[in-house]
């Protein structure tokens, strides 16, 4: 099992994009991989990485097709892009697939599109038949420890985008943003995504204030077609039945005032209101954050949230490292039993040939007298010896295995692989 | 053996509390599950308590138990456990987490308290015996601890208000309800408070009426109930007609709260003649 990649940290988007692949091209590359040797392949791309994740017997020659097949990619020489992909394998793979999906490794530490992508990449692989047993339990593992990652430490809680931040705040304040309404003042292009976020949210109802109707009237196409749209000298009146205001027009002097701020205190009977301010110079005077019931947010204070954000993700990795150490070492646990499996098998099948063969011979000779009911009992009888006999020479070359691979690699490695060849030639003819 | 027990109840319950609100600070998991589990164990404990110290139960036990200084708190720590658990299963479930930290501190501060009186000779004088006595007693009880709630959603809201003003990680604000739940759950708390404690009044002044035939005795814990009868009606007035700001009422429930308990539980321990005392 290897990796083969680059990503934001090793190469730059103009040498990343030369390994993106259109999605209708992405099967013919499994296809094409899997054919030439490669017993199981999944192809990972997104905006900060491309991934190659494969496993099969022979992994330096799989590397090999691998690497010719990105030259095929790219029309790049292998020599032009070695300097900025890396290679990992075995246990380092799965440590670095975990970290990958735990999105570790992403540009924004614990974004959420990363496990989207890896998804949707192996559930084309799966679809191509391309992956097996190890990229299948691989890519589970990876899934599940990414769900633990984001569960058990705070890396994906706090939001770092400042449309986000606002949303989030809102809800904090209200219960139900479905009965809420917002008003959106100008049409800069940061208070239309918050608008957006809002809406995503089910927002109650949205007003759009603005200069330009024509540009109103094109945010509420985009955004919210039963939004209500008013001129901006009317805020001050669109402003009192509303509960967020999000503002973002241009405008030398405070669209909403004190005295505006005072009126709709009075008439909002002590309800909570939210405004977002995240125009330059502001729109909303600065002195209605000391209002009782009133929050005040401007670009600063989002942005500062953002940071002290950013901060506490940074604080979690620590901890989601070693979740995913822990789950890494059971995975590759058992991906090295894995190793044995086919030796056992082989003893199985030897013992098994041995045995259907003897009871053959008996059954035309000695136990001819025998009724079939009889004889199947001397058939599981056989079995049961059989299976019992070879139990613990089984277990103790699995445990055999684990405990001399379990902690190194090379020499040790080869030191099991020749003393399971041993084992099976034992058995054999 | 009581004692052995009790003590270890009490360090329980003060491991539960700083517990759980270590887990609410820091949102581990790990916290949140050990403080579920601490919380499972005190419990056991507080009723382990219980048994050692009145088994065998007879009929009157209740009111026995509640004629000792000890008794009392005990049995309001009971009853806001049984309120916890309550809660756990209402509406406000996915909320209780924020809630329990408190509470859980004001059960240890209520076995706390207990401790000097363990053996205390001193009782109520019980001059009533009447059915409906036990109703008085659990209405009223009930009516405070739903009073405590709102003084836990009074600090909650304070502090959810800070954080948002603050500006600063959202860390902490991720944890609490958003402010119009919480100001949800006072007004809820608010009313029962008041529903139960006029009932527990009500029948009260029955309870008097018949026996005396005067409807109070103004003894000083009579009137310290009537003041936080009086202070719950008023903050009840104040957030259902909006009349001040949600911030300003919850600080002036908090405070309420605070004056009350203190002087509840001062009377309680300090007063030692007139009805209603513990002599």
């Amino acid at each position: 099992m290897a990796i083969v990649g680059m990503s934001h940290k090793t190469a730059p988007v103009e040498m990343r994009e030369c390994f993106s692949l259109h999605d209708d091209e992405v099967p013919r590359f499994l296809e094409r991989t899997q054919s030439r040797g490669v017993s199981e392949v999944v192809y990972v791309a997104t905006c900060n990485r491309v991934e190659i994740y494969f496993a099969t017997a022979d992994i330096p020659k799989g590397m090999q097709i691998i690497l010719e097949e990105l030259e095929n990619i790219s029309s790049l020489k292998h020599c032009e892009f070695d300097s900025m992909t890396y290679r990992k394998y075995s246990r380092d793979a799965v440590l670095h697939m975990l970290t990958v999906a735990s999105s570790l490794d992403s540009m924004v530490v614990g974004e959420n599109e990363i496990i989207g992508q890896m998804k949707k990449a192996y559930g084309r692989a799966v679809q191509k038949q391309t992956t097996g047993v190890v990229l299948n339990r691989l890519f589970h593992q990876a899934f599940k420890t990414a769900k633990r990652v984001r569960t058990e430490t705070g890396i994906s809680k706090n939001p770092l985008s400042i449309a986000y931040i606002a949303t989030e705040l809102a809800k904090k304040i209200f219960e139900n943003l479905g009965e809420r309404r917002a008003l959106l003042i100008g049409a800069g292009e940061m208070g239309e995504l918050i608008l957006k976020y809002l809406t995503k949210y089910n927002i109650g109802g949205v007003t759009i204030a603005n200069r330009s109707i024509h540009n109103a009237e094109r945010i509420a196409a985009d955004i919210n077609r039963s939004a209500r749209i008013v001129p901006l000298d009317d805020v001050a009146d669109a402003a009192m039945d509303v509960d967020i205001i999000i503002s973002s027009a241009s405008s030398p002097s405070y669209i909403v005032t004190e005295a505006i701020a005072k009126e709709l205190q009075k008439r909002r009977d002590h309800q909570p209101l939210f405004l977002i301010d995240i125009a330059v110079p502001r729109n909303i005077d600065p002195r209605i954050a000391d209002f009782h019931d009133i929050f005040l947010y401007n670009i600063d204070d989002l942005k500062m949230i953002a940071d002290d954000n950013l901060k506490n993700r940074l604080n979690e990795v620590e901890i989601a490292e070693k979740l995913i150490e822990s789950d890494a070492e059971e995975f590759y646990r058992w991906y090295e039993g894995l190793e044995v499996v086919p030796a056992i098998q082989r003893i199985r099948e030897t013992f098994d040939g041995i045995r259907k063969k003897e009871l053959k011979k008996y059954r035309h000779r000695k136990l001819k007298h025998l009724s079939d009911e009889d004889f199947k009992y001397i058939e599981d009888l056989t079995a049961q010896i059989m299976t019992k006999t070879l139990h613990n020479p089984i277990m103790h070359l699995k445990q055999y295995q684990s405990e001399k691979k379990g902690h190194s690699r090379g020499a040790a490695a080869d030191s099991v692989r020749e003393k399971t060849k041993l084992i099976v030639e034992l058995f054999e003819k | 053996m009581f004692e052995a027990v009790y003590g270890i109840t009490i360090v329980l319950f003060a491991c539960t509390s700083t517990v759980s609100i270590l887990a609410l600070h820091s949102d581990r998991s790990v916290l949140g599950e050990r403080a579920q589990a601490l919380f499972f164990i005190s419990t056991a404990g507080f009723i382990v308590s219980g048994v050692v110290r009145y088994y065998p139960f007879s009929a009157g036990d209740f009111m026995h138990v509640l004629a000792s200084i000890w008794g009392y708190f005990f049995l309001l720590a009971a009853f806001l456990l049984v309120l916890l658990v309550y809660l756990r299963f209402s509406r406000w479930r996915q909320y209780w987490k924020s809630i329990a930290p408190i509470s859980l501190l004001f059960v240890t501060v209520l076995l706390v308290v207990s401790v000097p009186f363990i053996n205390s000779t001193r009782h109520m004088q019980i001059d009533l015996v009447h059915g409906l006595l036990p109703v008085h007693v659990v209405l009223a009880i009930v009516g405070e601890l739903f009073f405590f709630f709102s003084f836990v959603g009074g600090v909650l809201s304070v502090v959810m208000e800070r954080q948002l003003r603050k500006k600063s990680s959202m860390i902490f604000i991720y944890r609490l309800p958003n402010l119009e739940t919480i100001e949800k759950f006072n007004m809820w708390a608010t009313c029962r408070s008041l529903v139960f404690l006029t009932a527990g009044l009500g029948v009260g002044v029955v309870l008097l009426w018949g026996s005396f035939n005067v409807v109070s005795l103004f003894s000083l814990k009579e009137i310290i109930i009537y003041v936080s009868w009086a202070l719950i009606l008023a903050l009840y007035v104040l957030r259902s007609r909006n009349l001040l700001t949600a911030y300003r009422i919850n600080y002036l429930t908090i405070l309420s709260f605070i004056i009350v308990m203190s002087l509840y539980v001062y009377s309680n321990i300090a007063i030692q003649s007139g009805f209603h005392s513990f002599k």
